[in-house]
């Protein structure tokens, strides 16, 4: 009979937290005692007794979440799980999509055959997906724990938000495309960097030749993941805020103030642009004007001065349009 | 879900709060969990074991109790007492419960008429 109680006591306290355990412990056994005693007086109680007590007191399972310090707690509460769900079904897709297309561009240049391709966009897909869930499921968990509220339903009516102005309002498929680009940037430079190549004819056949040497390129995978994140950043949380504040133009401004250097640590090495490709490209520049030479010869200083120019554009179009909004 | 269950779920959540009441009442002197549950009883306020075990270590978890275990009796027993802390919590909480009855009480006569 004392088996019984054993096994349900400790069915009850051994996922508790370590520190109370053998506490509670005690107290549940002496409590157990105190009920067989006021049920069966002076009698000895028969296992028939304890298996009523134990009833009484309810499942182990009911008692433990009683006892339990978590309870109610989940990894992503109600509070954030429409918009964790919204995400997962906002750039999960967009993963997809854009290795869909990495992949037919593969087997477009001829780099790979149709087998091949569809066992590589598999097998790259699903460890894409898994890193990306992983991911947001660890952001969403962070901001659980951390009590940080972002775009969540007031607690309070304190300090609640005017409503936004239509000129206020950031259109949602501004912010997803923002998103889609820039994944589908992380996803070329780490995954594929020899999609970006042009065709060029060689021995009388059409090869892709890489812009960039993809092994150099693919050495800076810490710089890139950390310009995708900062995308990455700035496009949830305008996607999450939905408005132009100045909480919006501040983490905008932030994260293309921060991409500035890292895409010069990206792109501005020399052994970056690929031989073949500025070998390739010299035939066919003879008797161009001397800037498209150069925009050629030093591709990789042309990309950059795209990127910085396309960042500097957005910093001040996102000034411009926060300070018409509040205005 | 059906009327028998609605029901006792209701009379649940109205009695949750009044159980703490009750309880940091009862525990200006110490005592152990059964013998609280005897007590309340014969007062007329029925705890159930296991809610009432979790509750004194919620409740001194808040720093509204405190508890020492008492061995030299036959069995081992954990004695809870009420804190001062405790002590002002019961009777903001008490007020707060006469305010209610007298409202809630004011508007049921006033429906009835």
């Amino acid at each position: 009979m004392s088996d019984l109680k054993e096994r349900y006591i400790y069915a009850v306290v051994r996922n508790l937290p370590r520190a109370n355990r053998q506490d509670i412990e005690r107290e549940l056994g002496t409590l157990i005692e105190d009920m067989l005693e006021a049920r069966c007086g002076g009698e000895t109680p028969t296992e028939k007794d304890l298996r009523v007590v134990l009833t009484e007191l309810g499942t182990p399972a009911e008692l433990f979440r009683k006892y339990s310090p978590d309870a109610g707690k989940a990894l992503i509460g109600e509070g954030y799980y429409p918009q964790y769900k919204g995400f997962l079904k906002l750039i999960l897709p967009l993963i997809a999509g854009a290795m869909l297309i990495a992949h037919l561009m593969l087997l477009l240049i001829g780099e790979m055959g149709w087998g091949e391709a569809l066992l590589n966009y598999l097998g790259t897909t699903l460890s894409a997906l898994l890193t990306a869930f992983a991911g947001i499921t660890i952001a969403f968990a962070v901001m659980e724990r951390r009590g940080v509220r972002v775009g969540v339903a007031s607690d309070t009516i304190e300090n609640l938000p005017p409503v936004p102005k239509r000129s206020e309002i950031i259109p949602r498929w501004d912010s997803v495309i923002g998103l889609a680009l820039c994944v589908f940037f992380g996803l070329m430079a780490l995954t594929f960097p020899q999609l970006m190549g042009m065709p060029v004819e060689v021995n009388g056949s059409m090869r892709q030749i890489p812009v960039f040497q993809t092994e150099v390129l693919r050495a800076s995978w810490v710089w890139i993941v950390i310009f995708t994140a900062l995308g990455l950043v700035r496009g949830v949380y305008r996607l999450i805020k939905g408005r132009r504040s100045w909480s919006v133009l501040a983490v905008s401004l932030a994260c293309d103030a921060l991409s500035i250097p890292v895409a010069c640590l990206i792109f501005c090495r020399d052994e970056l642009l690929n031989p073949a490709f500025r070998q390739a490209i010299g035939g066919l520049l003879e008797g161009v004007p001397q800037f498209v030479f150069w925009m050629f010869d030093r591709f990789n200083l042309f990309f950059l001065g795209i990127i910085l120019f396309a960042l500097v554009i957005d910093m001040i179009d996102e000034t411009v349009r926060t300070l018409r909004a509040r205005a | 879900m059906g009327q028998e269950e609605i029901v006792s779920s209701m009379l649940q959540e109205l009695r949750r709060g009044t159980l703490v009441l009750c309880v940091l009442r009862q525990l200006e002197t110490p005592m152990y969990g059964y013998s609280l549950i005897g007590v309340m009883e014969k007062k007329g306020v029925r705890l159930e074991a296991n809610t009432l075990y979790p509750l004194m270590r919620r409740l001194e978890g808040q720093g509204l109790l405190e508890s020492r275990w008492e061995t030299g009796g036959a069995k081992p027993r954990k004695y809870y007492q009420i804190t001062d802390e405790g002590r002002r919590t019961a009777q903001r909480m008490e007020e707060a419960w006469h305010d209610t009855v007298a409202s809630v009480n004011r508007f049921l006569e006033e429906e009835r008429k």
